[in-house]
């Protein structure tokens, strides 16, 4: 359960990880980000990862994204580092991406909901915030391990 | 005879219908919009609206693919899941202004056939106007995850059907 997508009214103060990939803008939960590492320490592995780190004698594959969460073969030039990802339900994995920022989400910030319309099997879309005169994508690990798993598959993993 | 005020819209790519004269909320040639990945593609972006998001439904996709996301007008519709419940809110991608209209029962006809075929339920009747025919269109259930979950798995068995 997030706690930015309890209702509105309700307020709340979450700290959230605030993540570039492109002029994507995408927030997680800071809770479930365990650490930030440089992506050229990375070793090889299996794809649909682009490398792997071992972080307190645990695997975390690492996968990359376009703007368009379309799952890469391989990181692109402004991706230069990976958060490491702890779900709740266990999961954990590294996600790259060319900046990462925290940001305190307040009671003044304006967020929705995404809409019934807008969602799709799979999606890791949870949320949408107004920050910065930007739309910012809120979603949180679980939803990201679902659509790894997913593009995984269309990807021939 | 009983007579009804009611919006004709015209949506991006140039398809017309029409709301109830109450479902008009807003129409803006200067909304700030947001394209969002990973949805159906009758719905490619969110209109920042009031301080909330709005969805944008890009009717017109549903009638023609090759219609683009190139939105720059927008109406705002109002519509309700349920009686007694809020209002929800979407945007519609719009190509002209709306247009304020009566019409009466005598209008009344039968649904294109593309409704019949591939989009039944999303029209709640249609009336002639100016020589075209005209659905009124039940924002509720375009809006619905049953829309989007019944878009997927046509997708997924092929279209079939006439054309519009």
């Amino acid at each position: 359960v997030n706690n930015y997508t309890s209702q509105k009214s309700i307020g709340y103060d979450a700290k959230l990880s605030l993540l570039s990939i492109g002029e994507r803008r995408i927030a997680v939960p800071q809770k479930e980000v365990v650490n930030v590492l440089l992506l050229q320490d990375a070793v090889p592995a299996k794809p649909p990862a682009v490398g792997q780190f071992e972080y307190h004698e645990t695997i975390f594959p690492v996968y990359a994204f376009t703007a368009q969460f379309e799952l890469l073969a391989s990181t692109t030039s402004s991706q230069h580092y990976a958060i490491l990802i702890v779900g709740d339900s266990g999961v954990r994995f590294s996600l790259c991406c060319d900046n990462v920022e925290s940001l305190s989400v307040t009671t003044d910030m304006d967020w929705d909901r995404v809409p019934d319309c807008m969602r799709l099997t799979a999606s890791p879309l949870e949320s949408f915030l107004y920050y910065d005169n930007q739309l910012i994508i809120m979603t949180d690990a679980q939803s990201l391990w679902r659509w790894i798993e997913h593009a995984g598959k269309q990807h021939g993993a | 005879m009983a007579r009804s005020k009611a919006w004709m819209l015209t949506s991006h790519g140039g398809f017309s219908f029409a709301v109830g004269e109450l479902a008009m909320v807003e129409y803006s040639i200067e909304a700030e919009i947001f394209p969002v990945p990973l949805t159906p593609k009758h719905c490619p972006a969110v209109a920042y609206w009031r301080r909330r998001f709005v969805p944008i439904i890009n009717y017109g996709k549903l009638f023609d693919p090759q219609v683009n996301d190139d939105i720059r007008q927008i109406g705002v519709l109002a519509y309700q899941t349920q009686p007694h419940t809020p209002l929800q809110h979407v945007a519609i991608a719009l190509d002209h202004s709306p247009r304020s209209i009566i019409v009466d029962d005598e209008q009344a006809c039968e649904l294109p056939m593309v409704f019949a075929y591939r989009y039944p339920d999303l029209a709640i009747s249609s009336f002639a106007f100016d020589d075209k025919t005209i659905p009124i269109l039940d924002i509720g259930y375009l809006c619905s995850a049953a829309f989007v979950t019944r878009q997927s798995s046509k997708k997924t068995q092929g279209r079939s059907g006439p054309g519009h």
